[in-house]
């Protein structure tokens, strides 16, 4: 999908020596959103927006070596091996090594020499090699001004973690007037640098807005156009953040120190040897414990970080480097959450800076990135039906209020709060809405810049549900359909059922899935003894024993209602 | 270089003087002339009389042994082995017919016409080899039989047929086996064929044609390679060569059966540049097992049949055959010999050398080269069974001694030694070139003398350095730096080579009297393509300004000026240009060009001009007036070095107004160019007084992101300590992300920061952000702690301060840390028992 970006401005920061001039534009293709203000405390936006930008263009992915160099000097050792071949006289070899190393007092005089140039061009390729980045792979941040607060997203540049900064408007000092709606900003390297400079004692103008600072210079052009290949997977990247931040997470609070404990420590050790993971071992009634493998170094997190679970856990998580990203605002953080999946899946940080939330989301290890790895977390969540009308209702609801709610919407829309979290659960599928795990509200953001329309309700709802159209979720039909579910045993639970079963899969055998489910038939835990759960768990989502399984226990949870 | 000793013999069977023998003498004290000898026997050993003609030049040699050999025809004698070969070809024996009609093609007497045409009537297996050997003969009475074949399906009479039809010149029938080769290509090829002129080679089309050669089908590519290199001409002939040349597997099916027909049409028609491609190519592949089996029809029968391609057998065959076709070469056509051998040496690369094993060396198993190469080297033992060359005993590495040849047919390569020229200019193989050098310089030293400009220019480039040497010392003796050759300069300067164009730089600086007084010259060289010609050019121009007339000065500016106010037609062609107008005629051109023109250079035109223009700009004070400050500091902050100079300049002219506006020079500290920030700084330190701009000021020097400007903010703020807000001035470093500024504030609060809790409090955010900084800054660190400790234990506000920020810090992993805070929170709750503190939670 090509995506268009416009922008009629440049984004720019001008500081002065007693003003600053914020000015953030939007692209001009997206709706009409603006925002300005005053704000009254620039350094937290400037420490937020740093780790954001951190996050934008960190990437922990696995590279190899750049081995060119070194495969140029193996040629070129073969290379005189064989015209040495010919000579075989003392006295030829005598005369070649004179003048080898006479070439080589030659080469390094000019290496010397070109020592400026080599210099330059390294820094001219380096400058090409920036713009063009930003120009053609950087993906702009998604903005949204919301009624409460603004928030930018985005993805890391391995697409392994999602940032989204929350910034209330009680940061603003004034708020001269704003338009919601959700649009891209022109972002930059050196608005990164830009950013650095913003400063309390300078009054800080903050505008968002469509032409950004059209302060051209002379000779030169503001306007800015981006054509971005936008991989379908970066979407759907959003999707699995949104069905990852609605599961039921373990929850942990931590205190700063703690993640300056963390962060300090993955600074000082890198491990060359697995095992790499971050085992968190919780204890019920008893402080978290994170051990750092393969040292096996535990940090005991702070008095709030008390586990009140049910029963002790241990939860692995790779891709610890990541958590890096957050060291800038660690001085400036008043508490960090930490939602935990499970072993394997995602981690979600959300560090409040008063102010501002920062939230980062990271995939279960770097290389099962959120857009592109195998993870299908989608599958875990359960949807209900809901018509074409009940979700433009909820739409219509949910844009005139901007944010709500699961109770607070289905009072306005009048369908009742299943159906209304139902008919949610489909607007954040196809990019209409999100969920905001720190203030625990649905908040209207419009990924796409097309309005959401009737037709595309229809197409929502026809379309089938994550959970039946993947591989596992049709074999999972065909499973149940064929009879071959058996519940043998379940449990209801303070949060929904525990339950038991024999499945009788596609391959004629039989397994025996166990799964933990809310009321609404949301996935909280499960396990099989088919290979496929044996091998990755849940971290490429449920198999299809244990989807169907929960076909079982809600069209059995149907029939008892009837 | 002349052919010497006996050239030809004929024969009679009857008479008393049945033997002939012509041969060639030199003249002694009459360089370049010679006579011919004609001897007469009744039969080997008998002498019967001598005849001596001349004497005559060198040149119309071949003209009087042709006519010799008529007179003698027409006594009757035949030349050596044609009777006994016509005899032959009524042989019962089919292999015997096809060996006699081939021997009677190489000798080349015309009386063997009629009886090979006679054998062709009867249509025997033969007939292909008869049909080649009329077309060597070059009798134009076999051109209908030539037709024929050529129009033949099956592809070793066809081929027989077409090569014979061009080597007798039939035109009308060239033209007939060019259409039917032009049909059999297949339907892209042909296209492409068609949209290019085959008559002429050209880069671009060629490599449109290998395009389309690529996306070829396998069983076609080599087939229409083939039909391609029947048609001949440059374009195809170097587009087959360039193919084989890339494509190691040609010993695959349907390819090998057509790249073997390439190479019997290469020896027909005496191409080596081709022969060679394909004989190394063979050479290289039979080194390890290379046949495979595979279904093919058969050109014969036109049967499918499974058959073995590229067997062991066919590579010794075509080995062999290569090797007897240039014997036969050396025996019948001696000039021709050293041409193809040249181009076999010269096709063979350093890369073909095999790594030695026991007794073999890096090319015992390359039968060619041996054979042309190393036949007659005594340290070697030649292996007729499987081709390979081995060393006799472990002395044989000793080198061979002075003048010791190894070479086959010596004599040949004395009688035409051109193609040693070919060898020095072309061959990789250093043993090659030793050999062609070795023969150059003890038998003719004159040959470089004949050697083209290309070739010299090859030869710089050769692998062994004596050639180079060579090429070197034959390119002074062609160059005169008062008479200099400016068409080999042409042909070095536009050379692809960096080393060779190097080499030009080299003439063109000691024949630079000749040109640095001629402007057409000059504009030539300065503004050629290759940047180190520009340079020089450019230098050499400079340094003989000096001395250069008024009027030639002025002119050469007048020309330069033109040049850099119009558009530059390649990136850097302006470059030299832009150097003279700016270091030698700065002078002619500030009095030529007003102002406004230089503004115009500067605003429009290319680097080089901009270069230019601001060079000169610099040396006008009244640019000051008329561009105004704002306009100036915009050029100080230019892309371009010399304009930013030329701003610095006028900027320092103008300090006055700088005095009054230094706001105006705050902007140049944070420019992104390093000379411009320098240059505000060097003003800032000395004649305008940076602490007029205050607090805000030497802040606003601090803030920036760049590490000059930050130590030049710290350098300001230190000196101008006394005089600034120390809180203020503190409490805005504090807010800084840079670790840098960070550690200089908390150098500064710890030694400056005023008493109180007030204060302290107001940096509680700051202090907490050193301490929690995960990059690690021990000194800094424990600068803070004890601080606070420090001022925590003043009073019972500031202990709460400190025990807030150091109760979160207590909780580090860091063991020094750790141990740090602890200590200054115990003296602190020691102190003040009342102020809550973590210590609780710690213990």
């Amino acid at each position: 999908m090509i995506v268009e970006f416009k922008y009629a401005g440049q984004s720019r920061i001008v500081s002065g020596l007693r003003d600053t001039h914020v000015g953030l534009a939007t692209n001009s293709v997206r709706d009409p959103a603006f925002f300005r203000g005053t704000m009254g405390s620039p350094t937290l936006f400037r420490e937020a927006m740093a780790s954001l930008y951190s996050v934008v263009v960190s990437d922990y992915k696995f590279h190899p070596r750049d081995r060119l160099a070194f495969k140029a000097w193996l040629d070129e050792q073969d290379r005189k091996f064989l015209a040495n071949l010919g000579n075989r006289t003392e006295q030829a070899k005598l005369r070649i090594e004179s003048l080898e190393s006479r070439r080589a007092v030659l080469d390094q005089r000019r290496i010397d020499r070109l020592k400026p140039f080599y210099r330059a061009r390294a820094e001219f390729f380096e400058w090409v090699y920036t713009h063009q980045y930003e120009l053609k792979y950087l993906l702009d941040p998604v903005i949204t001004v919301h009624p409460d607060e603004l928030s930018f997203e985005a993805f890391s540049k391995d697409e392994s973690s999602y940032a989204r900064v929350g910034v209330k408007y009680d940061l603003f000092e004034k708020i001269d007037e704003f338009a919601c709606g959700t649009t891209n900003i022109d972002f930059s390297s050196t608005l990164h640098g830009e950013l650095d400079r913003m400063r309390s004692y300078r009054r800080t103008r903050f505008d968002i807005d469509p032409s950004g600072l059209a302060m051209a210079m002379e000779g030169g052009s503001s306007h800015k156009e981006k054509k971005i290949d936008l991989p379908e997977s970066w979407v759907k990247g959003f999707l699995q953040v949104q069905s990852t931040m609605t599961l039921g997470l373990t929850r942990l609070r931590i205190e700063p120190v703690d993640l300056y404990n963390l962060c300090r420590f993955l600074k000082r050790h890198k491990a060359r040897t697995s095992p790499r993971a971050m085992r968190w071992e919780l204890v019920p009634g008893k402080r978290a414990r994170v051990v750092f493998e393969p040292w096996e170094t535990a940090i005991e997190m702070g008095a709030s970080a008390v586990y009140d679970g049910p029963k002790p856990l241990t939860i692995r998580t790779w891709g610890r480097d990541r958590l890096s990203t957050l060291a800038r605002i660690i001085p400036t953080a008043q508490r960090i959450d930490v939602f935990l999946a499970g072993t394997g899946l995602p981690t979600i940080w959300l560090v409040d800076l008063g102010e501002i939330t920062f939230t980062l989301a990271l995939s279960g290890w770097t290389d099962n990135d959120w857009t592109s790895g195998a993870g299908r977390f989608d599958l875990l969540s359960r949807r209900m039906d809901a018509s074409p009308l009940e979700l433009t209702a909820t739409w219509d609801a949910l844009k005139a209020q901007r944010r709500g709610t699961e109770s607070g919407l289905s009072l306005v829309t009048g369908l009742g709060v299943e159906k209304t979290r139902s008919a949610l659960s489909y607007l954040c599928q196809v990019g209409r809405a999100m969920y905001d795990l720190g203030g625990g509200v649905y908040r209207q953001r419009e990924l796409f810049p097309e309005p959401f329309t009737v037709k595309e309700a229809i197409a929502a709802v026809v379309a089938p549900a994550p959970s039946e159209a993947s591989p596992a979720g049709q074999k999972a039909q065909t499973i149940f359909g064929s009879g071959g579910v058996l519940i043998t045993a379940r449990r209801p639970v303070s949060n929904g059922y525990k339950l038991s079963g024999s499945v009788k899969g596609v391959d004629g055998y039989r397994y025996r899935p166990m799964l933990g489910v809310d009321a609404a038939g949301r996935i909280l835990e499960a396990t099989c003894t088919c290979a496929w759960s044996q091998k990755h768990g849940l971290t490429q989502g449920p198999c299809e024993h244990v989807l169907a399984l929960r076909l079982g226990h809600m069209h059995r949870l149907e029939a008892e209602g009837a | 270089m002349s052919v010497r000793g006996t050239v030809m013999r004929m024969f009679r069977p009857t008479g008393p003087e049945r033997l002939v023998a012509i041969s060639v003498e030199p003249l002694g004290g009459s360089p370049g002339r010679v006579s011919l000898k004609v001897q007469r026997f009744f039969r080997r050993g008998k002498l019967t009389g001598t005849e001596a003609y001349g004497p005559f030049a060198e040149a119309e040699l071949t003209g009087r042994i042709a006519d010799l050999a008529d007179d003698l025809a027409a006594e009757g004698f035949t030349r050596a082995g044609v009777r006994a070969m016509l005899d032959r070809l009524n042989s019962p024996s089919a292999r015997k017919r096809a060996l006699s009609a081939l021997r009677l093609g190489w000798i080349g007497d015309r009386v063997a016409v009629d009886p090979l045409l006679d054998r062709a009537a009867l249509e025997g297996t033969e007939l292909s080899c008869v049909v080649e050997s009329l077309g060597r003969l070059g009798d134009p009475t076999a051109a209908p039989l030539a037709r024929a074949e050529a129009a033949r399906k099956l592809l070793s009479r066809r081929r027989a047929g077409a090569e014979a039809v061009r080597a007798l010149g039939d035109a009308a029938g060239m033209a007939e086996v060019t259409q039917r080769a032009v049909e059999r290509l297949p339907q892209a090829m042909r296209d492409a064929w068609k949209a290019v002129d085959g008559s002429a080679f050209d880069e671009d089309a060629l490599t449109d044609l290998e395009a389309v050669f690529a996306l070829l089908d396998v069983k076609e590519q080599f087939l229409s390679l083939d039909s391609l290199y029947e048609i001949g001409g440059p374009l195809a002939v170097a587009l087959v060569r360039r193919v084989l040349s890339v494509h190691a597997d040609i010993h695959r099916p349907h390819r090998w059966r057509y790249t073997k027909s390439i190479l019997r049409r290469s020896t027909l028609r005496d191409d080596g540049e081709t022969f060679a491609v394909i004989a190394r190519r063979v050479e290289l592949l039979s080194r390890k097992p290379a046949s495979t089996v595979a279904v093919v029809k058969s050109g014969l029968d036109g049967q499918s049949r499974q058959t073995r391609v590229f067997s062991t057998y066919t590579q010794r065959h075509v080995r062999k055959t290569a090797w007897r076709y240039l014997e036969r070469l050396a025996r019948y056509r001696p000039a021709k010999y050293t041409e193809v051998a040249a181009a076999v040496l010269a096709a063979f690369r350093p890369e073909d050398r095999e790594l030695p094993r026991g007794s073999s060396d890096e090319w015992s198993r390359v039968y060619l080269y041996n054979r042309i190469l190393r036949r007659f080297d005594g340290r070697l033992l030649f292996n007729p069974k499987n081709l390979t060359t081995t060393l006799r005993s472990a002395k044989s590495t000793i080198p061979l001694g002075p003048g010791v040849r190894t070479e086959s047919f010596p004599s040949v390569w004395d009688s035409h030694p051109r193609p040693l020229l070919t060898l020095l200019a072309s061959a990789r193989v250093i043993e090659v070139q030793q050999f062609a050098h070795r023969s150059v310089t003890a038998r003719h030293p004159e040959l470089p003398r004949l050697a083209t400009a290309k070739e010299l220019v090859d030869m710089l480039t050769a692998v062994y350095p004596d050639t180079v040497e060579l090429a070197l010392q034959e390119l002074d003796r062609r160059f005169d730096p008062l008479n200099p050759d400016w068409a080999l300069l042409d042909v070095l300067m536009s050379d692809e080579r960096e080393v060779i164009r190097e080499h030009a730089v080299a003439l063109l600086t000691r024949c630079s009297d000749q040109w640095t007084h001629d402007i057409e010259r000059i504009v030539r060289f300065v503004g050629a393509p290759d940047a180190l010609l520009r340079s020089t050019a450019a230098s050499l121009v400079l340094a003989a300004l000096p001395t250069a007339d008024a009027w030639f000065r002025r002119e050469l500016a007048e020309r330069v000026l033109g040049i850099l106010q119009g558009p530059e037609p390649a990136e850097g062609a302006h470059d030299g240009f832009a150097r003279i107008a700016r270091d030698g005629l700065s002078e002619e051109l500030n009095a030529i060009l007003g102002l406004d023109e230089i503004l115009a250079m500067i605003d429009k035109g290319s680097t080089a001009a901009k270069v230019a223009g601001g060079s000169l700009l610099g040396s006008r004070p009244e640019a000051v007036e008329l561009l105004g400050t704002e306009r100036i500091l915009a050029m100080a902050m230019s892309d371009i070095a010399a304009v930013r100079q030329s701003a610095h300049a006028l900027l320092g002219a103008s300090v006055a107004r700088l005095k009054a506006d230094p706001s105006m020079l705050f902007a140049l500290t944070d420019c992104e160019w390093k000379d411009t920030r320098h240059f505000a700084f060097e003003l800032l330190r000395g004649p305008v007084d940076v602490a007029a701009l205050g607090l805000d000021g030497i802040v606003g020097l601090c803030d920036s992101n760049r590490e000059d400007v930050q130590s030049f903010g710290r350098e300001m703020a230190l000196k101008h300590f006394d005089s600034l807000d120390s809180a203020e001035l503190l409490q805005r470093l504090a807010e800084h992300p840079s670790p840098v500024i960070r550690r200089f504030a908390v150098d500064l609060a710890v030694a400056h920061l005023k008493e109180g809790f007030v204060a302290l409090s107001r940096l509680e955010a700051f202090f907490r952000r050193a301490l929690l900084d995960v990059l690690p800054d021990r000194r800094e660190k424990r600068l803070v702690v004890e601080f606070l400790r420090d001022r925590g234990l003043r009073d019972e506000r500031q202990a709460e301060v400190a025990s807030r920020v150091l109760g979160e810090f207590v909780r580090t992993r860091g063991k020094a840390d750790f141990e740090l805070a602890l200590d200054a929170l115990v003296r602190l709750k020691l102190e003040y028992p009342q102020v809550e503190s973590m210590l609780g939670a710690v213990a």
